[in-house]
């Protein structure tokens, strides 16, 4: 029984395991969650395993899955991912990435919640100074959740990206200590 | 197990897992498939494993089976190899199995593959070789728009003779000035 890492009222936050492999490769694959995501290729089982093993392994990161909670369960129903990557030791910086792969888990500010609680785990318990993100320019939902976060819009990488048969813009964005959640 | 990748009206490309490799091996290993492959020797399930292990790690492999949207069936698999990320270009594979040869199950599938090698690597240029007594393989190849670039002279050989074979190809701008059409 896993027990939850981070506690908010909608949804809980808690380290990733080898049997929620077949959901997140499902989730990598459907085009509707990856178009905003840089994976690209189809994910068997037998790949997130290994992909999963090798984030376990990277020290600058905390890789969490996101439950949405239900009244007695420990963790409820995961509906999708998030972190904090290449956490600096020297900068204090890290990049943040959430995502709800579980489609019927959209809109109801599940992620809002999510992003919120680990935030501030960046910033209370890792002390990290700069959490930043990287967004894809067409992803409204989620640039709004950023800032109704606190995420302030830092600029626009142009063209920095491909897909669909062109280039897109990225946009970052990033939230310090102190600013409003 | 993993998901639909890319759906079309009859068949999807999803993931292909170490559990597929005896299905694979088995096809390789039938006479009306084999007869147009160039490795003709027996279908082992250890090769077919460290093709499925090799396509989803390197950089400049991908590979998806192919299956029904209706009950999920492996009807074959296909491949993008030899991607070269500079210039853009890589060669396309397709094998159904035996009882799926003519279906119309391969040109479906090689469009979807055509549709991820263009608009979501950004790929310019796809080639490949086909033997030229293939009839089935070179009509499937031009529905989707390959063209003929030069016949390779008895470059194959086979049932005691040696066969001319087709390379053929298609760039980016002539599949989407078809599929514009």
């Amino acid at each position: 029984v896993d027990s939850a890492f981070l506690v908010g009222e909608q949804v809980s936050l808690a380290p990733l395991s080898h049997r929620h492999a077949p959901t997140l490769a499902t989730w990598m694959n459907d085009p509707l969650v990856r178009r905003n995501l840089r994976r690209f290729r189809p994910v068997s089982l037998a790949g997130e395993l290994y992909f999963l093993d090798g984030l376990a392994r990277e020290p600058g990161d905390t890789v969490l899955g996101i439950s949405a909670r239900e009244p007695g369960l420990p963790t409820g129903k995961l509906i999708g991912v998030c972190g904090l990557h290449g956490a600096d030791p020297r900068h204090r910086c890290a990049e943040l990435g959430i995502c709800i792969g579980d489609r019927s888990a959209w809109g109801k500010g599940f992620g809002t919640e999510a992003t919120r609680l680990l935030v501030r785990h960046g910033h209370e318990a890792l002390r990290l100074h700069r959490i930043y993100l990287h967004v894809y320019e067409d992803n409204a939902p989620a640039i709004r959740v950023y800032e109704k976060v606190g995420f302030r819009r830092e600029g626009v990488l142009r063209e920095e990206h491909f897909r669909e048969g062109r280039f897109w813009d990225t946009v970052v964005m990033s939230i310090l200590p102190g600013e409003p959640t | 197990v993993t998901g639909a990748f890319l759906t079309g009206p009859r068949i999807h490309l999803r993931a292909l897992e170490p559990t597929d490799a005896p299905l694979l091996a088995a096809w390789r290993s039938h006479p009306e498939v084999r007869r147009f492959l160039s490795r003709s020797g027996p279908g082992l399930v250890t090769d077919e494993e460290a093709m499925i292990a090799r396509a989803e790690q390197a950089e400049n492999e991908v590979a998806f089976g192919i299956a029904r949207n209706a009950g999920g069936t492996l009807v074959g698999y296909e491949r993008l190899r030899g991607i070269q990320w500079k210039d853009r270009g890589a060669t396309v594979a397709v094998l159904l199995g035996p009882d799926h040869l003519g279906s119309g199950l391969g040109t479906e599938a090689l469009e979807l593959l055509c549709l991820y090698a263009f608009d979501t690597l950004g790929l310019h240029r796809l080639s490949l070789h086909v033997q030229k007594d293939n009839a089935r393989a070179v009509r499937c190849y031009e529905k989707v728009g390959f063209e003929v670039e030069a016949v390779l002279r008895a470059d194959r050989f086979r049932e005691g003779a040696f066969v001319d074979s087709l390379s053929m190809g298609l760039l980016a701008a002539r599949w989407r000035e078809r599929r514009a059409l």
